[in-house]
């Protein structure tokens, strides 16, 4: 039977090509308590860092060069089964409405506009997690305890 | 994508090179010109012609000097730079998510902040809000960063009022909002382009103050006496973001708003989708200015939606006797009950413009079975060939026909 | 009697070729301040980025006309669909292709064909087929017969629906903020009715997935040499007349126009090997007769990469047919010569096209004959010959020198030191040779204008290698093994 991991335990990919958001992040996650974060800014190496790091969690621009966050969310969509829940947290300046819709149906599952606010993101972030995290014991552990033989 | 150091001394030494070379050749001209007159090709002259070679060699010398250095210099501050920004990121960030107990650093006490640093703090405020941004904000004018970058913006060398200006839009410090008003008189058009939307920043971000004479009311009226291109004051708009609503709303009800100010809002106002002002759109449905009959609709069409007071100029401007008018009228007319829009619709279907005829059979396949069925029969039926085209055209892109049947019914092979 | 002729020409060629270079040195000048100081500050970072997520744009048409393209085209066209650009269409035009440039489109892109209902604003050879593609609705092709590649626009004009058009060349691949960097001119300058982007060639360049990932320095002197010739071409000529809005030049590779204007003005010359460029000259005359205010602009940014010829043939056959398209240009317009009523133009920049780029290299090959001839009769004193040809020399290499060190400047400049050394190499070598060949063919080309109207020759293409999907290629792979 598994113990319930702790929340902070989770781990979270950043990919944001601007360092000072990437900073940022890592500072406000770091001082909430989570200890598993990695980050990068070349979002052409975010995909192989996903197959390393296995996130809990994936906080992505939109707007970066090169590749950008719809890219990137559709390589990962070949990445993940179908029964997994990757949250997908978009953190971008840009404020249209139909990016918003674009970005929720391309399979981000939830969507933040900069400049954020701290104490939302951290409880978006939350949430997204405690899903996550149930979602992963539903899966493992189908049968409830005490029924096990 | 330019760097912006070195270019002065760059350019002056480019102007200094072909400064000397040119009277040089003018001198090798002029002494060549005397000893043709007085002889052929003579010592002199070719001295002189020496003496250029030699110069301009060692020009070329000097230029590659300073070449080679600066590629040396500037891939070394490239990296200083992009490790000095994360130093003040990290601490900035470690000031912006301290606590309240702990207070800010006063900056009478501090020396001047570094541009680095200030430069990697309005980047911070772009990506934060709240209390942090506000941390943050206030550690900036602490330190005498808004005077200081006021004072570049006020006067000085272009270059650098463009950045103190563009600097004042991304710190969004209230206080600084009179002054960047008062540049919207400025006589360069990129100044007060600049200055347009480093305003529009600071007021996105203020909250509203009832009363008159509020920042909105400031921010409008300098607007409105401003001389700006169009697009530059759409774009201010643009960035008003949530403030938007209600700064267009007070300019669409100013009845002595110039023309091409009242276009702006229109199409600022179908842009950001704000459907609540449908209404106060509608006003300018009957304008004199085709212009802004066409926007009204463009607008409307936008906004999803065309309230009861404008239907009746709705329908007169399908048959309005400017083209872009009927397109737009056209479009719009989606949006209306099918029984109102059809026999509106049906004729444009033979409108001499392709563009009508195809915002008139598109807005006919959006009105629902009734009008699908316009539509085929137009296809079929028609007596007007450019008709039918558009009818099949529609009715292709709608999923209404398959390619196959298509070709059939316009006789492609 | 012949050595006075002779020397008086010497004067002349002297005179000539002093004003040349004080002009290029001008324009170093005020190309360098139009770039770096201007433009560089007043478009920032941010404002670009608002454009993309303010929806201040205006949608665009890109046209891409392409014959015989089957080896770059799926390239192309792929990477054209990853702009970073908020609503734009891409119209295909293949002229009259004999090879499998459709097949592959159509494969590539499930094309389904479609009967059109467009409009004929603009006369061109008939259509046979328009296509558009399944999975991307925003791409279009058009099957044509052939008419040339200004037909061919021509055609893509009468399906373009968007108020602003790019015409490109279907070898070149664009940055990804190629059209946003382009467009913002659009908003802000509402008589803008052209834009001219930078070119940089592209061999060489790492690209994957559609995208240059990296710039490199090709193996080739010869390839070296354009690029210098590009840096000078774009950051001092082209910046130049733009900022004293005379700009005579749009590169067909990349350039952005209001769909309106060009309407206006009767769309693309059929019949003429640079379109590109008497498209402009057009505008700027119809436009000041019709007296409208209108503005025809460049921007420095370094947004589109076009493949430059590796062959010695190619580069001929080019350069061949460039300076045969810049007569033929400034024939078909020789009314606005010395005409004041073409202000700035007439008075200067077409006057300055006639004499210091069309005829140029006519003079400087006869200078070279006329130096050596002459110091061999002994008319010219050999030292004299020696010196004179080392000042031009050196004069060139200062001029290339000044280019090289305004690429510098870019942030997107080539990142391996080595490459940057090559380049400054390369800026002396350029006048050692390859100049003096490029001008040899110019002056050719000078004396078949009359006979060669409207002809393109055969091009050998490589083709944009994407590392995407063939390995890169290594420095340190030795003969052997390949």
């Amino acid at each position: 039977m598994l113990s319930t991991p702790r929340l902070t335990d989770a781990r979270i990919l950043v990919v944001d090509d601007e360092r000072v958001n990437v900073v940022l992040l890592e500072r406000i996650l770091e001082q909430d308590g989570y200890r598993n974060v990695k980050s990068v800014t070349d979002p052409t190496e975010a995909v192989a860092l996903y197959d390393q790091f296995e996130p809990d969690l994936v906080l992505l621009d939109l707007h970066m060069p090169k590749l950008d966050g719809f890219g990137v969310m559709k390589l990962l969509e070949d990445r993940i089964s179908s029964d997994t829940f990757l949250p997908i947290l978009i953190l971008t300046a840009d404020i249209r409405p139909e990016i918003k819709r674009r970005a929720l149906s391309a399979g981000a599952k939830d969507f933040v506009t900069k400049p954020f606010d701290r104490t939302e993101v951290l409880l978006r972030i939350q949430n997204l997690l405690e899903t996550r995290f149930l979602h992963l014991r539903v899966r493992i552990d189908p049968v409830p305890e005490g029924q096990a033989t | 994508m330019w760097r912006r150091y070195g270019d002065a001394v760059y350019t002056l030494l480019t102007l200094a090179i072909f400064g000397f070379e040119t009277i040089a050749l003018g001198g090798l001209s002029v002494s060549f010109l005397l000893g043709a007159a007085t002889g052929i090709a003579s010592t002199p002259v070719e001295g002189i012609l020496l003496g250029v070679v030699i110069s301009s060699a060692s020009a070329l010398g000097m230029l590659g000097l300073y070449l080679l250095s600066y590629h040396f210099i500037s891939s070394m501050r490239d990296r200083w730079h992009g490790d000095q920004i994360d130093q003040w990121t990290e601490w900035w960030v470690g000031l912006a998510l301290a606590g309240p107990e702990e207070p800010v650093e006063d900056g009478s006490r501090r020396p001047k902040l570094p541009r680095v640093a200030v430069d990697s703090v309005l980047s911070l405020l772009e990506a934060v809000k709240g209390e942090e941004g506000d941390r943050l904000k206030e550690a900036l004018a602490g330190h005498g960063v808004d005077r200081w970058f006021l004072r570049r913006a006020r006067a000085g060398h272009l270059t650098s009022r463009l950045d103190a200006i563009e600097a004042l839009g991304k710190a969004r410090l209230p206080d600084t909002l009179d002054d960047l008003l008062g540049l919207l008189r400025h006589t360069k058009p990129v100044v007060r382009r600049m200055a347009a939307r480093a305003a529009a920043g600071i007021l996105a971000i203020m909250p509203p103050e009832p009363g008159p004479d509020g920042p909105h009311d400031r921010f409008i009226e300098a607007v409105k006496r401003a001389d700006l291109q169009p697009g530059v004051v759409q774009e201010a708009l643009l960035l008003l973001e949530t403030r938007a609503g209600p700064v267009l709303g007070q300019l669409l009800a100013d009845p002595e708003l110039s023309d091409s100010l009242r276009w702006v809002v229109l199409e600022t106002t179908g842009r950001l989708g704000l459907a609540d002002m449908a209404d106060a759109l509608a006003g300018a449905a009957d304008h004199p200015d085709p212009e802004l009959r066409a926007a009204t609709f463009r607008a409307l069409r936008r906004l999803g939606s065309v309230p009861e007071g404008a239907e009746a100029h709705l329908l007169e401007a399908v048959e309005d006797e400017v083209d872009f008018v009927r397109v737009q009228a056209a479009h719009a007319a989606a949006f209306l009950s099918a029984e109102t829009a059809l026999p509106a619709l049906e004729p444009r279907l033979e409108d001499p413009s392709w563009w009508v005829r195809r915002a008139a059979a598109g807005s006919l396949a959006r009105l629902g079975e009734i009008g699908i069925a316009t539509v085929k029969r137009a296809a079929q039926s028609h007596p007007d060939q450019a008709a039918r085209e558009m009818a099949v055209q529609i009715l292709l892109e709608a999923d209404e026909l398959t390619p196959a049947a298509a070709r059939l019914a316009t006789g492609v092979a | 009697m012949w050595r006075t002729l002779l020397t008086g020409y010497q004067y002349v060629l002297l005179v000539y070729f002093s004003v040349l270079n004080v002009l290029y040195a001008l324009f170093s000048c005020i190309g360098l301040r139009a770039i770096v100081v201007v433009f560089a500050r007043e478009f920032s970072q941010g404002s670009l980025r608002d454009l993309l997520e303010r929806d201040v744009y205006k949608p665009v048409s890109i046209l891409v006309p392409a014959h015989n393209e089957e080896v770059s085209i799926v390239g192309s066209v792929r990477s054209l669909l990853a702009l970073q650009f908020p609503e734009f269409e891409i119209v295909v035009v293949s002229d009259g292709s004999e090879d499998g440039t459709m097949e592959r489109l159509i494969d590539a892109f499930a094309l389904a064909e479609q009967p059109w209902a467009s409009r004929q604003d603009l006369s061109t050879a008939t259509v046979r087929h328009t296509y558009r593609s399944l999975t991307n609705p925003n791409l279009i092709v058009v099957d044509k017969e052939r008419g040339g590649k200004a037909d061919a626009l021509n055609a893509g004009l009468n399906l373009a629906r968007y108020p602003l058009f790019a015409a490109v060349d279907a070898d070149s691949l664009l940055d990804g903020e190629a059209i946003l960097r382009a467009s913002r001119l659009f908003v802000e300058d509402e008589t803008l009715i052209a834009v001219g982007g930078t070119i940089r060639p592209l061999n060489a360049a790492v690209v994957t997935d559609g995208r240059i990932t990296e710039a490199r320095i090709p193996k080739k002197w010869l390839e070296r040499f354009q690029i210098l010739e590009y840096a000078r071409a774009f950051f001092t000529g082209r910046a130049g007349w733009s900022h004293f809005k005379s700009l005579l030049i749009i590169s067909g590779a990349f350039g952005l126009f209001r769909r309106t204007a060009v309407l206006e003005a009767g769309g693309f010359l059929v019949g003429t090997v640079a379109e590109d460029m008497e498209l402009v000259v057009r505008l700027h005359k119809h436009f000041l007769r019709e007296r409208k205010p209108y503005n025809i602009r460049f921007t420095p940014d370094p947004i589109c990469w076009s493949e430059v010829p590796s062959d010695l043939g190619t580069l001929r056959r080019q350069r061949n047919r460039w300076h045969r398209g810049l007569w033929e240009t400034l024939w078909i317009h020789k009314d606005m010569l010395f005409n004041p009523r073409y202000k700035r133009l007439g008075m200067v920049a077409v006057p300055y096209f006639w004499f210091f780029e069309a005829l140029a290299p006519v003079i400087e090959i006869s200078g070279y004959a006329l130096v050596i001839v002459g110091s061999f009769a002994g008319i010219v004193s050999p030292r004299f010959a020696i010196l004179f040809v080392l000042l031009a020399v050196l004069y060139g290499m200062l001029t290339s020198q000044l280019a090289a060190g305004i690429e510098t400047f870019l942030s997107t400049r080539y990142p391996r030191l080595r490459d940057r050394a090559l380049l400054f190499l390369a800026a002396f070598l350029e006048y050692v040779g390859y100049r003096q060949f490029l001008a040899f063919e110019r002056t050719v080309a000078t004396v078949q204008v009359p006979f060669k109207k409207g002809q393109w020759g055969k091009m050998h293409r490589t083709g944009i290698r994407d590392h995407a999907k063939s390995p890169p290629p290594t420095e340190e792979r030795t003969p052997a093994g390949v």
